[in-house]
């Protein structure tokens, strides 16, 4: 397509001048917390605050955005209470909520006292019963979804990709377990683990930083969508 | 109620609780939804905790509260508050534009971080790393590193030519080396995969004798 009959894009104000506010406190950032020896320490000084500061108003601006998911989730889920059966287990989402809320308040204010010296227990005990316990369990539940999809892999067409995947899978499963005090396949999944394995990760972790990299160097340059759509 | 009696009561409902979520090996079922929503309501309480005990409050002690009155210091501390309010709009259809304002400083501010976090904390140290592998009494170990960190880099490479008949190829040494990287890629996760099944093995084994063999008293 020639330079003529492409078609021009339009440039809003609005977008520009949030183009415009992104690249100067991405820079002011980079600059404070990066430092440019060849700036006047003064400057660096201040651009230094400046970075603090906004990384601080960034972080209270997060901690907003939870609040407002968590107000979102309360009230779809109140929004919810009318229906049956998916009503009941709104109600229940509602009560752990506000029952958190509530005596972690009560905790706090020293009305109910459960305690161990300076430690509040019962809401310890609350997210140990109703984090903690549901969150390792599902952990646990891992185990299965994994051993199946393994299964699965291998029920499928054979490749040389699955013939190698599998290779690795069962030569670490096996490494790890006693079999009969055998050394020689501990040392392999060892070697395994220690140069192909740790060479491919490398692989990918500088591909995922250098994707970082790029995406950032876009929002510098004003060459992001974020603000275009 | 004493410490310990809340002990007890928190080690059964514990129990009771996992058992519910492990109702779903049997396929979906409402024990298992009681539990997932009991969970998603408890992480949603603890996580709004922290942020007002740990980000909130301590922000607006240190600006709004503080003594004496300054009317810099609780505009900074309100600032934060109006782009806040602004991402409520995101969800509008009209208004959706004045949302976008209140990104602007976690953007800017999460690309900076972002950058520096992937030069210096991930670009930097594992180029070094696969530098120093390469050394010669470690040389055929060193060779197959360099060989599978530069292979798998090559496999993500979308450049190609474009043919006459608009069909769009790769050079083939690009190709070649890119087969070693999807070797390479294969064996990275089928490895991962293996360790990944160990350790949700050894937090099953776990939660077993943590809260199942309590419940049935062994």
């Amino acid at each position: 397509m020639s330079a003529s009959t492409r078609p021009r894009r339009r440039l809003r104000l609005g977008a520009a001048l949030l183009a415009a506010l992104t690249i100067s406190i991405a820079v002011v950032t980079l600059l404070g917390l990066e430092p440019v020896p060849t700036l006047p320490p003064e400057l660096n000084q201040t651009l230094s605050a400046f970075s603090q500061l906004l990384v601080q108003l960034a972080a209270v601006i997060g901690a907003i955005a939870l609040f407002l998911g968590v107000l979102n989730l309360t009230r779809f889920h109140a929004a919810q209470l009318r229906k049956f059966p998916r009503g009941l287990y709104s109600l229940l989402l509602l009560l752990t909520l506000f029952g958190v809320l509530i005596v972690r308040a009560l905790e706090r204010g020293g009305v109910l006292r459960v305690s161990e010296g300076e430690t509040l227990t019962l809401s310890l005990t609350i997210l140990d019963v109703a984090q903690v316990a549901v969150e390792s369990a599902l952990a646990g539940l891992l185990f299965f979804a994994l051993v199946y999809g393994a299964v699965r892999l291998m029920r499928r067409r054979v490749t040389i990709w699955n013939a190698l995947f599998l290779t690795a899978l069962v030569i670490v499963l096996l490494g790890f377990s006693p079999l009969g005090g055998a050394t020689l396949l501990p040392e392999i999944r060892e070697w395994l683990l220690s140069v192909p394995v740790s060479a491919g990760t490398r692989g990918l972790l500088i591909g995922v930083a250098l994707g970082v990299v790029v995406v950032g160097v876009r929002v510098l340059i004003g060459r992001d969508r974020t603000f275009r759509e | 109620m004493t410490p310990e009696t809340l002990e007890q009561i928190g080690v059964i409902a514990g129990a009771v609780l996992t058992l519910f979520t492990f109702s779903y090996l049997l396929g979906d079922n409402f024990l298992y939804r009681i539990a997932i929503h009991v969970f998603i309501g408890a992480a949603a309480g603890f996580v709004l905790l922290a942020t007002l005990e740990s980000v909130l409050i301590p922000w607006l002690s240190a600006t709004v509260l503080s003594e004496p009155f300054e009317l810099l210091r609780l505009g900074i501390g309100l600032l934060p508050f109006l782009f806040g309010l602004l991402l409520v709009y995101k969800g509008t259809t009209r208004l959706s534009r004045l949302g976008d304002f209140g990104l602007v400083l976690v953007l800017g501010v999460g690309t900076a971080l972002a950058l520096l976090g992937a030069v210096n904390g991930t670009l930097l140290p594992l180029v070094g790393n696969t530098a120093r592998i390469f050394r010669p009494e470690n040389a055929i170990n060193g060779f197959i590193g360099l060989i599978g960190t530069l292979s798998v880099l090559v496999y993500f490479t979308y450049v190609g030519l474009r043919r006459l008949s608009g069909e769009v190829t790769q050079f083939l040494p690009v190709r070649f080396i890119g087969l070693i990287g999807q070797g390479f890629i294969a064996v990275t996760l089928g490895a991962t995969y293996g360790l990944l099944i160990l350790s949700a093995l050894t937090v099953l084994s776990g939660v077993l004798a943590d809260r199942i063999f309590i419940l049935i008293g062994r």
